[in-house]
């Protein structure tokens, strides 16, 4: 039986910036107003006939806690239509567009708007939990004197921040940061510092070649204060060298470790907008559909070798579909850093890893160099975790458009040990 | 039918039955007719929407009143609206008809004695207010022992007499200090503005705001409290029958105390109250000064001295000449707002709004629109002036929120409203595109080609062209009958009046979409025909002209400056061009001196000033240089206008009369030409649009106040001192030969 068929009809996204930069005053739910109020206009849509928006958001803010909620009721989407925030770790913004494409294909939706958004700049610093408890002990105490008691037990260290970002980028079960999960996949595959350097930088140059074609996809910004305008990803460096790289202290081991802020991506503001839709919208849709959903998959592995997560998703949805690597044109997978997009790239090509860790006795195949991440990746464009899932399957589209390719394969890391995989086509 | 009936609400009414358990006295409240029951004062006009306190309505507030002076045995009464939505208002119609002083002092005598004798009633007396609650209504709501209000946004309550002219007569002026302090009660009265039911409890108007399905249930409940034994300031108090115990005011903090109630304090008081008031209206409104000069003899008098000072006085006022004129303008805007037009049941709502081009005005408007719940997308090619825009939308955002502590969360919604873009997108989703480029004609038509195409078919296209014709913008269009003007003045925020022109071709449908949104962003709409300059330009743009040949006969800017002023107007004629941008201006008069060359001449000075780039205000150079805190002429400027031989006016009347009597001039042939409907729109234009002082009713209403034979001799005389410019308009001329006026008798 052949699932119905899962359209993606268009989509646009801001332009990313590193944090703290250009849309550092933009919040969550501004980031994704632009994008979908954009996204809306330019395809003349009644939002009113939306079914639902789903948004991949990682941080989740305080303020807005419902991402999806909020930022469509401020993008003029009318009150009927619902909103649902997901979270993935780094998939989030994939994990909207399968789930659109699952409510599709179960017959109760036929026009859903998903993505994902992240504003890297506005995570804030928390107060550790042992202030919250004194505090409360301290207003729960009713007699002058207890209150003196309670409020006596005050520590200067019960105000030490602790900055979000960093607890979002750690991992809580094998007390592991990003960075050091990335140092561990070096030492499996051996993987060495050049080699790192030399993909990032090709992630640099590929990105700056791409600079107009990317506009395609990027819709122009004015964030306040100066509300000038932001047309372009801020992060790909022209006349980045590898010399420049290689001078880059590391910054998850100092002592040993070969992954630098050069080599891996960084942290970044930014938001997609996609329209995913069912096959009788597609029929009607005024323009070609950028392209269909062929299936996807997430799976999971030990959180230490998060960075191999694309593998195991990628061996799965080759064994949903039947297809093989070589049947696939255009290969994007998410730069979350160098060593771990390249360990990705040995272990898809080892038999060894194929029979321990998948269960296969083959190799999945080869995937080239010269067909991965063409216009770049997010060591260069950047990473807002929750909105990149949903970012490679646009950018992947688009050049799937450009070359007449049939097929094109999305997948991504995620931090806590999953990885997630999608399979896109086109009628060429 | 009566306006006030009196009803006993049965004992299960209303609604929750029972006044509540647990009320502060624990004594129930008797209702029903009978002894120690409860009554209520019904006021339900079935003639009118709203209700109004008017001779008529008078005669059954006495009548009832008797009814109730005859039942000492009931328990209490509530005074309450059958209206949703209006408890009562103050007679605007009685201000504009009476001219009898007599008449007026009695008639004012008359409502006081009604006022009286509810307050001195035998029972307690609480006033639930729900709605409108202005002029005459509050006054009979102090009237009571207590007050509770509906807290729903319908709710207003004050006492904008001042605003009309007059000062409140039913008591109000003498009774309110009672009850809120002296500061509170100058502040209300002098400046006339309302309250709604939280400010109003927190001011001590009203005992408490509450929701407004309890209001009847907590009015009964302050019944109960008036009358039961109780304690005030920590001191037991013996139940009180009667309700004598009403609200009063009491300091709260030391400021208050000192300020309302001691006899030092007061006199500062009154100073700072005089000060102000003598800074606002300029010596133009002396209702202000009334009301200051009521309160201040009257207070601490018996109430009898100063009910009687409050009634002379509102007799002055009403039969006085401010107060007529300000009743005309009142009435005018009113009219404006809410005169039906063809078509504008149909008329479409505009919910998401293009605007093209991100000058000053395309994002005075961006700003309006999304304030008032409108979608807008604003266009410009050049992102240089979109990132203008939208950083004086911010700013502007941020500086309102900052001054009427709008709530974080509507402020960031306006914001969202707002799509900046490069492009078009969106366009078909539009329902109303306005364009706001330069005034070009050929760009202007490029950019409603551009539009055209690609708009829905029944979206209208509109132009905020403050120079250009409707009908020549709309000569290339496919389809000329969805096009119609909008002219917005600037600055947008600010200017509350919008010109809608109707072409030759527009549609009835067209004008009333662009009426109802101009309504709908809180302006005054007037529907002009299309025409040179419309209408406030048409006639402005004579009187700016003629301050410039003041100054070429020799008179100073500023003394031409300062006769306006002294006229009433909120600018100077060169002030003005300063405010308008000088380009603007030029560009307004060679518009206006081409179609009327004999009134308007070319203005040389102008242009030269502009290719000196002195654009006014907008360019941080104009007439006028503030150097260190002091402005002068800017030197350029001074050697462009000022003559080799200076003359000093006779008076600075002779000067105002020149410019003024041009206006005149022009406006009479407007409304000869059909600009606009009738004499009243053409004033009501020049008040909003041109800062034509209220006081003097209107610029028509100027005229017939001057009398138009005089006028006619006045321009005759000029035409021969100065020049063809001055002769009188034929309908000028027909009036005045057959002792008409421009706005008597008709409704304008």
């Amino acid at each position: 039986m052949t699932a119905p068929a899962v359209w993606i009809l268009g989509g646009i996204r801001t332009p990313f910036a590193r944090a703290g930069t250009a849309l550092r005053q933009l919040s969550v739910v501004e980031l994704g107003r632009l994008a979908m109020g954009e996204l809306l206009a330019r395809h003349e849509l009644d939002p009113a006939r939306l079914d639902e928006v789903i948004l991949g958001n990682c941080a989740q803010p305080a303020e807005a806690a419902n991402v999806a909620r909020v930022t469509a009721l401020r993008a003029g989407i009318p009150e009927h239509v619902p909103g649902l925030t997901v979270h993935r770790n780094c998939a989030s913004g994939m994990e909207a567009v399968g789930l659109a494409a699952e409510r599709i294909q179960l017959g109760r939706a036929q026009l859903v708007l998903a993505g994902g958004v992240e504003s890297m700049s506005q995570l804030p610093l928390l107060f550790p939990p042992e202030f919250g408890g004194w505090l409360a002990d301290v207003t729960r105490a009713r007699h002058p004197l207890a209150r003196a008691a309670a409020a006596l037990r005050f520590r200067p260290a019960l105000l030490r921040p602790r900055p979000a970002l960093l607890e979002a980028l750690h991992d809580p079960v094998c007390g592991l940061g990003m960075g050091e999960t990335a140092e561990l996949l070096a030492h499996e595959f051996d993987l060495g510092r050049e080699l790192q350097d030399g993909f990032a930088l090709l992630s640099h140059q590929r990105a700056v070649a791409a600079r107009e074609r990317l506009r395609e996809e990027i819709m122009p910004v004015f964030p306040p204060p100066a509300c000038e305008l932001v047309r372009d990803d801020l992060g790909p460096r022209e006349g980045q060298t590898l010399e420049q790289l290689a001078r880059l202290r590391p910054c998850f081991d100092r002592r040993n470790g070969t992954v630098t802020v050069g080599n891996a991506c960084p942290v970044t503001d930014g938001a997609v907008a996609l329209l995913v839709g069912g096959e009788e919208v597609a029929r009607d849709w005024p323009g070609p559909p950028l392209g269909r959903v062929r299936a996807w998959a997430v799976a999971g592995l030990e959180p230490r070798r998060m960075g191999l997560g694309p593998v195991h998703a990628i061996a799965r949805v080759l064994d949903q579909t039947g297809l093989s690597l070589e049947e696939i044109e255009l290969f994007e997978i998410n730069e979350a850093f160098a060593v771990q997009v390249l360990a990705c790239l040995e272990a898809v090509r080892s038999a060894r890893f194929a029979r321990a860790e998948l269960g296969r006795d083959r190799a999945l195949g080869e995937i080239p160099l010269e067909r991965l991440n063409v216009n770049g990746g997010a060591i260069a464009l950047g990473h807002p975790v929750g909105a990149s899932g949903a970012r490679l399957l646009l950018t992947l589209l688009l050049e799937m458009r450009r070359r007449g390719a049939k097929r094109g394969l999305a997948a991504l890391c995620v931090g806590g040990g999953q990885g997630a995989a999608f399979v896109l086509e086109r009628d060429g | 039918m009566s306006v006030f009936r009196v009803e006993f609400p049965p004992a299960d009414a209303p609604g929750r039955g029972e006044a509540p358990a647990g009320g502060p006295s624990g004594t129930p409240v008797r209702q029903g007719g009978g002894p120690g029951g409860i009554a209520h004062l019904v006021m339900d006009d079935p003639a009118r929407r709203v209700n109004v306190l008017d001779e008529q309505a008078l005669g059954d507030l006495e009548v009832a009143l008797g009814l109730l002076e005859g039942r000492p045995d009931l328990g209490g009464l509530v005074v309450r609206s059958g209206k949703p939505g209006s408890f009562m208002t103050g007679d605007v119609e009685a201000l504009a008809t009476l001219t009898d002083r007599p008449q007026a002092v009695a008639l004012v005598r008359r409502a006081q004695a009604a006022c009286a004798r509810l307050a001195a009633l035998p029972f307690a007396t609480v006033a639930a207010i729900d709605g409108t609650c202005l002029g005459a209504g509050t006054e009979l709501a102090l009237a009571c022992s207590s007050r509770v209000a509906a807290q729903e946004p319908r709710t207003q309550i004050g006492l904008p007499e001042v605003l009309l002219g007059v000062i409140p007569g039913c008591g109000g002026t003498t009774r309110l200090s009672g009850l809120v302090g002296l500061s509170t009660a100058l502040d209300l009265i002098l400046t006339g503005r309302t309250l709604d039911a939280r400010s109003a409890e927190r001011a001590g108007l009203v005992e408490r705001a509450v929701p407004g399905v309890w209001l009847i249930e907590h009015a009964h409940r302050r019944l109960a409290e008036l009358v039961a034994p109780g304690r005030e300031r920590g001191r037991p108090v013996a139940a009180d029958p009667q309700g004598r115990r009403g609200d009063r005011w009491r300091p709260r903090g030391l400021r208050s105390w000192f300020m309302d109630g001691t006899p030092f304090g007061r006199g500062l008081t009154f100073a700072r109250a005089r000060a102000m008031t003598k800074g606002r209206t300029g010596g133009h409104y002396p209702a202000a000064d009334a009301a200051l000069s009521v309160l201040q003899h009257g207070f601490a008098q018996p109430i009898e001295t100063s009910l009687r000072l409050e009634a002379e006085w509102a007799g002055d006022l009403i039969v006085g000449p401010v107060c007529r004129n300000l009743v005309r303008a009142f009435r005018l805007a009113e009219r404006a707002r809410e005169a039906p037009l063809p078509g504008i049941e149909d008329a479409g709502p505009v919910e998401r709004l293009q605007v093209v081009g991100a000058g000053g005005m395309g994002a005075g408007i961006a700003e309006l629109a999304s304030r008032h719940g409108i979608e807008v997308r604003l266009r410009d090619t050049d992102p240089d002036a979109l990132a203008r825009a939208l950083r004086a939308v911010r700013a502007r955002v941020a500086e309102r929120s900052g001054r009427t502590g709008t709530a974080r969360h509507e402020t960031e919604a306006q914001l969202a409203r707002i799509f900046p873009g490069l492009d078009l997108a969106g366009l078909k989703r539009a329902d109303l595109a306005i364009e706001a480029v330069v005034e070009d004609l050929d760009v202007k038509r490029r950019v409603f080609g551009e539009l055209e195409v690609r708009m829905r078919p029944d979206a209208v296209l509109a132009t905020n062209t403050s120079s250009l014709s409707v009908d020549d913008l709309a000569a290339g269009l496919e389809r000329p009958q969805r096009f119609v003007g909008m002219h917005f003045f600037d600055p947008v925020h600010r200017m509350p009046l919008v010109e809608v022109v109707r072409g030759a071709k527009t549609s009835a449908a067209a004008l009333a979409t662009a009426v109802r949104l101009a309504r709908r962003l809180g302006r005054t709409a007037i529907v002009v025909n299309d025409g040179p300059g419309f209408v406030v330009n048409r006639v402005l743009m004579p009187c700016l002209r003629e301050a410039l040949h003041l100054a070429e006969d020799g008179y100073r800017v500023a003394d031409v400056d300062a006769a306006m002023r002294a006229f009433g107007m909120t600018r100077g004629p060169f002030e003005m061009m300063d405010e308008l941008g000088l380009d603007v201006t030029a560009k307004l008069v060679a518009v206006l001196g081409s179609a009327f060359p004999e009134r308007v001449a070319p203005a040389p000075q102008l242009e030269a000033l502009v290719k000196e780039g002195l654009l006014g205000r907008k360019s941080g150079a104009g007439l006028y240089r503030t150097w260190s805190g002091r402005r002068t002429l800017d030197p350029l400027a001074a050697r462009l206008l000022r003559p080799e031989r200076e003359r000093r006016p006779a008076s600075l009347e002779a000067l105002a009369e020149r410019m003024t009597l041009v206006m005149v001039n022009e406006a009479a042939h407007c409304l000869a030409g059909g600009v606009v409907a009738d004499a009243g729109t053409l004033d009501l234009a020049l008040l909003y649009g041109a800062g034509f002082p209220p006081w003097r009713g209107g610029l028509l209403r100027h005229a017939d106040a001057l009398g138009l034979a005089k006028v006619e001799a006045r321009l005759t005389a000029l035409r021969a001192e100065k020049g063809e410019r001055f002769r009188p308009a034929p309908l000028i001329e027909e009036l005045a030969a057959r002792g008409g006026t421009f706005t008597e008798p008709a409704s304008a």
